[in-house]
């Protein structure tokens, strides 16, 4: 992508309306790009700004009460708006940017059987499954390497604090750890311990706004 | 110091470390922010406050995480809100509805204001007059993309062409910036 295609893309990225594969090309872009970088950064600013533009709301009586008891008792889940199955969201429309990412999901995947191929003495099979943006782009994959948990994003940014966290089913969460560029991917890998509790997987932004999602292979 | 006086990221830090006086503080402090933001966007009063709380929840949550480096503190929650918002206000598209019937939408009636001596001492004034030079078109477009419609569901709701949506939405941040920022910056935090 050039500076000028990234220019013209830049006010719907700090808008969060780009679509995952165009976004993908300019976060890629951005990466080595300082001066687009900064570009971005100021409107990213400026939208942030937007929200002064709403009057301030009184809340009704209790709501503070409300937020802290919710927040004692915090299960750790979220919303329910969040958590609509974005795999099955309007999957017609976004077949380009399905068959364009699964292309790099396939890659990745091959990455992971490559990565366990040396020192594995199982079996080498791998099962997967997508990792999946809240609207529905696909992103990475979980993998199941003879028992042992991968998770690879190809999610281009130098942005190095995202957390890969599990959650039961339950509602509790625990974090597994950072993700770390390696081999062209964020990826983490390790053991999940009890696999029959778990519910899902997610990557977390530190403003945390989740990234993607994604369930155990079964 | 007292946590009334509190600086906006000291009371997260407050919240990283569990601090009850300093969660209830900030609480206080964001509330009718948050829930303005998420009113502005959803027009709705009770599914404002459902997203303002769930917000507030989640920077309680995640305050450990939030660096100072990336934004005020206000910036940071109410991203959050406005990314809440936009969730909710996606679940209700089934339903065909005109963005601009929402608060936000008359935002793009407004006349242009004057710019006198107090607002240019004031964001949040400084913005409104910044938003009201914009031709109402492009204020339109703007309008919509801030509320998580895409350039392609502008477009359809404008009835003009994409290209001619994206031209409005890009034309109208750069404009809104650079009228904005024509003035030195103020803290926009409490």
């Amino acid at each position: 992508m050039r500076c000028d295609e990234v220019r013209d893309a830049a006010p719907e990225l700090v808008l969060g309306t780009l679509d995952g594969a165009e976004r993908a090309l300019v976060l890629e872009h951005v990466d080595h790009c300082v001066h687009c970088r900064e570009e971005i950064a100021a409107l990213s600013g400026t939208v942030s700004d937007m929200a002064l533009l709403a009057a301030p709301v009184r809340p009704s009586d209790g709501f503070a009460d409300r937020v802290v008891a919710r927040a004692a008792t915090f299960a750790g889940d979220e919303p329910a708006v969040a958590l609509v199955d974005a795999s099955r969201r309007d999957v017609r429309r976004r077949w380009p940017v399905i068959i364009a990412v699964a292309a790099a999901v396939a890659a990745l995947a091959i990455g992971l059987v490559s990565q366990r191929a040396a020192p594995s003495t199982g079996t080498g099979t791998v099962a997967f499954t997508p990792m999946v943006t809240p609207d529905g782009g696909l992103l990475g994959a979980v993998s199941d390497v003879d028992g042992a948990v991968a998770v690879a994003v190809s999610y281009p940014t130098n942005w190095p604090d995202y957390r890969l966290e599990v959650i039961r089913q339950d509602g509790s969460t625990t974090t597994l750890g950072p993700l770390t560029w390696w081999d062209g991917a964020w990826r983490w890998k390790g053991d999940v311990s009890d696999p029959a509790t778990v519910d899902r997987l997610r990557v977390v932004r530190p403003d945390g706004k989740v990234t993607c999602w994604g369930r155990l292979p079964a | 110091m007292d946590v009334d006086d509190a600086p906006d990221d000291v009371l997260i830090a407050g919240l990283a470390a569990g601090d009850q006086a300093a969660a209830r503080m900030f609480v206080d402090r964001f509330s009718s922010r948050a829930i303005g933001l998420a009113y502005q966007l959803l027009g709705d009063r009770a599914a404002a406050e459902d997203v303002a709380q769930e917000a507030l929840v989640r920077a309680w949550r995640h305050a450990g995480t939030y660096d100072v480096r990336r934004g005020s503190a206000s910036a940071w929650l109410l991203t959050i809100v406005r990314n809440l918002a936009i969730d909710t206000l996606r679940l209700r598209r089934a339903v065909p509805f005109d963005p601009m019937t929402l608060p936000i939408g008359r935002l793009a009636d407004d006349e242009p204001a004057a710019e006198d001596e107090a607002a240019r001492h004031d964001d949040a004034s400084r913005l409104r007059v910044a938003l009201g030079a914009l031709p109402v078109e492009q204020r339109r477009c703007l309008l919509m993309a801030y509320a998580g419609y895409t350039a392609m569901e502008v477009a359809a709701i404008e009835h003009i062409p994409l290209g001619t949506a994206k031209t409005r939405i890009r034309t109208g941040l750069q404009k809104l910036r650079l009228s904005y920022l024509g003035e030195p910056r103020h803290e926009a935090t409490s």
